[in-house]
């Protein structure tokens, strides 16, 4: 029997059980699709990680403080001054400070936006991309002028719709402030809820609310140099806050989104495992209705031994049933995990990618899932005495 | 070219009771005849065809073929014996429902060194042979008794075996039915097939040069018979 009446053979059968075979095959669809959607949904929120950090640059430190204590009192100028006099491995430094669902207003629409208070130089550190206008300029930081910088969202197109923001005047906390410009958004992982809006952070304490930053973000002159910058900022602010009793944590950011993409990658395999089960349990329907198979067909077994079948040929017949069965099963997993996968994945805000290694994977897994799960029914095939097969009823 | 020299056959019916279903049958079959096996059920008719196939084995005794002892042979080499040397015919038809009648009749081509493009067109002379040219894409179940009876005929004699085994070919036909049968059978005979047939009907034993009569698993009668036609 050559490999090409086998599965023509195979396709044929297995074409004239259609609602048995599609049973059958349904628990390796669902695995195999399983296995297709984790991956991609898997690869998609690693390319999200991977872009974002792309963005933010290797170059990126971040100042928080260890625990908030009660005494803290947040980041100030002056702490600015003093790392940018020290330190002489940082570029660019800017304290950032938020507050959401801050009233706003343009003509007679009303949303509620995150208000972010920045200084000049957090365009360049984050990289911010600029669509329209211009960032918050140091003479408008310095006199804490009412200007702001919209971040381009849907919030932001809901009032404005398609005409240009710049120049507008709106409203943020009672207060009324001029749009000078419209920057990309920050990516991140998960759905931006609310608008978010820049402006000098003089004019955050002054006006918005005097609450204490927690954050700084720090650009190093030189990626050799980031550990030497990490101790220096850490021993000026904890000797400029020493009557406060707090320690201060610097990070890299590309190190922390590198295991955040490690966290990615444990959960992507275990959940994998847990969809390789249902494809090895699938296999089980696979033996079974293969066995089934053998005892209804016995006496075509027998005839086809009568006409010069070897153990061989039966054996291979029925294999190849059971591999055409799981490797079709397989396809049609992969075709509707790659559909669905393509559809889920703006719900998690990550890019539609598709993980063909894992789809390769699965296929592989489904045709061995099938090849085992018909060893032992082909061998029980293949063993049947001619006379004794011919005579069964 | 076929000898049987003091065949048995035991079977086992759980452990404990053993049915002997020949007791030493020594035979000799002559290429080119035609020859009939004869004898009430359970007299080891079935068991004896089987063996003479290749399909099952002695329990003693040896079987030459053509010179060749064939309990010394392997399964894999009684296989490719019974595809190229026999043609088997069973009373119940045994075609598979699911293929067409040309599909059936290349069957055991699948088994055999045969070239694919020469298969379709061998396996259509040969439903020729039996006149049933016309119906060939048609599945068994839409046929009569004799008819199919003719489809498994075909079958058997698509790889030009020397010999054609029959098991009670006409058991399920009607007489008349029976008789168109067994002039094919006759005919291939003419052409120098050697034929083993078992029959209950006395009438189509006449058809053969030799009638074997079985009783017992052993050979209570073995005669010659002028022919009738």
């Amino acid at each position: 029997m050559t490999i090409r009446d086998g599965l023509i053979s195979a396709f044929y059968t297995i074409g004239l059980y259609k609602v048995r075979s599609l049973l059958t095959i349904l628990g390796v669809v669902i695995g195999v699709a399983a296995i297709t959607i984790i991956s991609s949904l898997g690869k998609g929120s690693r390319l999200a990680i991977l872009s974002e950090m792309e963005r933010i640059g290797a170059d990126l430190l971040w100042v928080g403080v260890e625990e908030k204590r009660e005494g803290f009192g947040g980041f100030n100028n002056e702490d600015i001054e003093a790392i940018k006099r020290v330190s002489t491995s940082v570029k660019a430094i800017s304290l950032e400070t938020s507050i959401s669902g801050i009233p706003f207003k343009h003509n007679r629409q009303r949303a509620r936006f995150t208000v972010v208070g920045v200084d000049p130089s957090y365009q360049q550190i984050l990289r911010i991309l600029l669509i329209k206008g211009r960032f918050i300029s140091y003479p408008s930081q310095k006199e804490g002028m009412k200007v702001c910088v919209l971040e381009d969202s849907d919030a932001t197109r809901r009032i404005f719709g398609f005409s240009n923001p710049v120049g507008k005047r709106v409203d943020i906390y009672n207060e009324t402030f001029r749009i000078i410009g419209v920057v990309e958004p920050k990516r991140a992982l998960g759905t931006i809820v609310e608008g978010r809006v820049y402006i000098p952070s003089s004019t955050f304490f002054r006006c918005v609310a005097p609450i204490p930053s927690h954050l700084l973000y720090v650009q190093v002159s030189s990626l050799l140099k980031i550990k030497e910058a990490s101790l220096e900022i850490k021993r000026i602010l904890e000797f400029r806050h020493q009557k406060e009793r707090v320690s201060f944590q610097v990070l890299s950011l590309v190190e922390t989104l590198k295991s955040t993409q490690r966290l990615v990658k444990i959960a992507t395999l275990v959940l994998g495992g847990v969809a390789f089960i249902s494809l090895l349990v699938s296999g089980i329907g696979i033996a079974n209705i293969m066995l089934i198979s053998v005892i209804e067909r016995t006496s075509e077994i027998g005839l086809r031994k009568a006409i010069g079948a070897r153990k061989g040929d039966i054996l291979f017949q029925f294999l190849t049933e059971a591999v055409v069965l799981s490797a079709s099963g397989g396809s049609l997993g992969a075709m509707c995990g790659i559909i669905l996968s393509w559809f889920i994945a703006p719900f998690f805000n990550i890019p539609s990618a598709i993980s063909f290694f894992g789809v390769g994977i699965a296929l592989f897994c489904s045709v061995s899932v099938g090849l085992i799960s018909g060893i032992y029914p082909a061998y029980q095939a293949s063993n049947l005495t001619p006379i004794e097969a011919l005579r069964h009823e | 070219m076929i000898v049987l020299e003091d065949i048995r056959k035991d079977y086992w019916m759980g452990k404990e009771i053993k049915v002997e279903a020949l007791k030493g049958i020594s035979l000799e079959l002559k290429e080119g005849g035609f020859y009939t096996i004869i004898g009430p059920s359970g007299s080891g008719k079935s068991t004896l065809l089987s063996i003479v196939g290749c399909l099952d084995k002695p329990s003693s005794g040896r079987y030459l073929l053509e010179g060749k002892e064939v309990e010394k042979l392997s399964d894999d080499e009684l296989a490719s014996i019974r595809n190229e040397r026999f043609g088997f015919v069973f009373q119940v038809f045994n075609l598979l429902g699911p293929l067409s009648v040309l599909k059936n009749v290349e069957l055991p081509f699948l088994y055999s060194k045969t070239h694919s493009k020469d298969r379709r067109k061998i396996a259509y002379e040969v439903l020729k042979l039996v006149g049933l040219e016309k119906r060939i894409d048609h599945r068994p179940n839409e046929l009569s008794g004799g008819e199919q009876q003719r489809v498994a005929i075909a079958r058997a004699l698509v790889n030009d075996p020397d010999i054609i085994l029959a098991d009670e070919p006409t058991g399920n036909l009607d007489t008349a039915t029976g008789r168109e049968i067994m002039k094919i059978f006759y005919n291939l005979h003419k052409e120098g097939k050697t034929i083993l047939l078992i029959t209950h009907n006395e009438e189509n034993a006449q058809f053969a040069e030799r009638i074997i009569s079985l009783r017992d698993g052993r050979i209570e009668k073995e005669s010659g018979k002028p022919q009738i036609l």
